[in-house]
């Protein structure tokens, strides 16, 4: 036991994953580390996080107390909660898991799409509600022929295109770059080099792109107002890809028809914010990820990525710092 | 263009925006036919029964019976606007000479959305996230953990036109697609790589979803009942499009308490709506909507536009669209 490596652990659920981490290290789960991080410190050697735990930021206020730490792997896509300057400045391996959960993610936001589209939350409380009259014509929006416009066409972005074709759905995208002929023939994609161009063509626009200086807030006010007004949006990338209050107008206003999200900031949102009020809403609590398989997934390859880092030896999806690794955004 | 005295009258049921036409279609109907509603017609027969000469139900109603049939002595045709004739006495309206139609094919697209949506929906717990991301009174609940659909195996039992179209999403999701049907349908099958099973026992414990789309027909009446959902698998999900009767409901009730299967989603139940305390609308792995199946504007208003086009052709002595042949 002695010579298993100590790492903290902040993780959302970690009754989930105990059997799988303790398997290869001593943890110290968040909670208990912070009760007395002096008992800690000097040991570990490796930092489990999520998005979804108490540890919210991977940053200098943790890292200054941490001088044998070799590696952070986060059990996500996203690296946005980590600061990755300081990390890379003092050596410290990153990792995350890219893969895994994609085709639970595009699963996810396909529902949310077509949960929206055809209203299936309001005719739940109708049918099953007894406050709420049982109604025969609760009319959705049309889901086979209508065009989708996917924000985004990383490996979720086009697990989600390949869904909608499935649909007869007609597949627009906009990515920095721009995908084989091959690939878009698969499914019919058009490309567009910018989101304005694209939005006005839309019935459906799924925001799938990670969360940048480029991507943040690029859903505003000017891009509510140049999508149709019976446009859904759907957003299973990062809450803050979307100005949010602008989102809450866009919606009074009917500027668009109605929007799924499964992530808002903050997360969750205060009991009065106004999108818990909007009867054209859908929200959810950050479940892109949440199939058994795909959690269980995530948290393996997350630890193998921590295990390596910790021996010194090639880590399986680390994060390098930017001028090792051009090109590829996925 | 005909002025409004010289178009045919026709007969039926009530605008209700919850339970019969929502009053967008009405127009619809008015550029056919002179309308009465069943309200009219029942306070002053005399006034109308020479005149109507088609009937268009909606929701079942009004409800064909000999007597009614006996005061219309110029109805030439019953147009059901919706896909089935179960709710016709079909025997009856032969025995008369009555034409009947109905629309099977314009709502196909919609109702199978509508058929993935509630399958994705329940893998995935929708509702529940919604309530918890939503209800101040509901904890916000990262862990609601749903059930795997990619790679996942769907069995289709009818496939029919929705079933077919189902078949087409479920491939879109790399799902494994397992059919069971009374006929076998080589083309089909071979267009989508589909796996045919000639029994529907043999098609239930190698799926990890099941959608019923048939006709309520003598065979497909209670089909799924306590021995079906024991064949089933323990995580499955079964789904229910078709018609009411096609389950066995208390039988599915059962099965949902004992865990015999994980989850069911009816969009159609016996009665609907259920009464207030019936045991599937307090059960949490149940999902309830109300017969949506059809529900865009575009496919109910199509399948209004269409039943009035097989109504008048039959008026006019002409080739009946979509005629159910007796």
């Amino acid at each position: 036991m002695a010579d298993k490596p100590l790492v903290v652990a902040s993780l959302a659920d970690h009754e989930l994953y105990v059997k799988i981490v303790e398997e290869h290290f001593r943890v110290v789960w968040w909670e208990d580390y912070i009760k007395g991080p002096e008992k800690y410190n000097n040991d570990i050697q490796g930092i489990l996080v999520d998005a979804y735990g108490r540890l919210k930021r991977v940053d200098g206020s943790l890292l200054d107390h941490l001088p044998n730490l070799k590696i952070v792997s986060t059990l996500s896509v996203g690296t946005d909660h980590l600061d990755l300057e300081l990390l890379f400045k003092r050596g410290i391996k990153v990792s995350r898991v890219p893969d895994v959960s994609s085709d639970c993610v595009a699963d996810w936001g396909i529902t949310l799409l077509v949960g929206m589209a055809r209203r299936i939350v309001e005719g739940v409380d109708s049918a099953k509600n007894p406050a709420t009259p049982f109604d025969f014509n609760i009319m959705g929006k049309k889901i086979t022929g209508s065009t989708i416009g996917v924000v985004g066409f990383g490996r979720i972005g086009y697990k989600i295109a390949e869904r909608a074709y499935g649909f007869s759905m007609k597949v627009l995208y906009y990515d920095v770059f721009r995908r084989s002929e091959e690939e878009e023939k698969k499914i019919g994609a058009t490309y567009y080099s910018s989101v304005d161009e694209m939005l006005p063509h839309c019935d459906f626009v799924i925001l799938i792109v990670p969360l940048l200086p480029t991507t943040r807030g690029m859903i505003g006010k000017k891009q509510f107002e140049l999508m149709k007004n019976s446009a859904i949006l759907v957003n299973v990338a990062r809450a803050q890809v979307i100005d949010q209050d602008a989102l809450v107008e866009a919606l009074k206003n009917k500027t668009i028809r109605s929007a799924a999200i499964d992530v808002t900031y903050p997360e969750p949102l205060p009991d009065d914010h106004p999108l818990r009020f909007l009867d054209n809403i859908i929200i959810t609590p950050h479940m892109g990820a949440n199939s058994e398989e795909s959690r269980r997934g995530v948290v393996v390859a997350g630890v193998k990525s921590c295990i390596a880092g910790v021996k010194g030896e090639p880590i399986p999806n680390e994060v390098l710092p930017p001028t090792q690794k051009p090109g590829k955004l996925h | 263009m005909a002025s409004l005295e010289d178009k045919p009258m026709v007969l039926t049921s009530h605008v209700d925006e919850l339970n019969a036409y929502p009053q967008i279609f009405v127009p619809v109907i008015k550029k056919y036919f002179r309308i009465v509603w069943w309200a009219d017609f029942e306070n002053d027969q005399e006034r109308y029964a020479n005149e109507i000469q088609g009937i268009l139900v909606n929701g079942g109603l009004p409800k064909i019976t000999s007597e009614l049939l006996d005061t219309l002595p110029n109805l030439k045709i019953v147009s059901t606007l919706g896909v089935g004739t179960d709710h016709l006495d079909l025997q009856l309206l032969k025995s008369r000479g009555i034409k009947v139609s109905s629309v099977p094919d314009v709502s196909s697209d919609c109702v199978a959305d509508w058929g993935m949506t509630l399958l994705v929906a329940a893998a995935r717990k929708l509702p529940e996230a919604m309530k918890s991301a939503t209800d101040t009174a509901t904890p916000f609940n990262y862990n609601i953990l749903g059930k795997k659909i990619t790679g996942s195996t769907l069995g289709i039992v009818g496939l029919g036109r929705i079933g077919y179209r189902i078949a087409e999403r479920a491939l879109g999701f790399k799902m494994r697609v397992l059919y069971n049907d009374i006929t076998r349908r080589p083309e089909k099958e071979a267009a989508l790589s589909l796996e045919y099973y000639s029994s529907l026992d043999k098609l239930l414990p190698n799926s990890d979803f099941i959608i019923t789309v048939v006709p309520l027909t003598p065979q497909t009446h209670g089909m799924m009942g306590r021995e079906q959902f024991k064949l089933m698998k323990k995580s499955a999900i079964f789904i229910n499009i078709a018609r009411a009767p096609v389950v066995q409901q208390d039988e599915l009730v059962e099965a949902l308490q004992s865990r015999t299967i994980q989850a069911a989603v009816l969009d159609v139940t016996s009665p609907e709506p259920l009464p207030p305390h019936h045991p599937l609308l307090h059960m949490p792995n149940v999902i309830i909507t109300p017969h949506m199946g059809a529900n865009s504007l575009e496919s109910r208003r199509g399948v209004v536009e269409a039943g009035c086009e097989s109504c008048t052709a039959a008026i006019q002595g002409k080739a009946i669209p979509r005629e159910v042949v007796l």
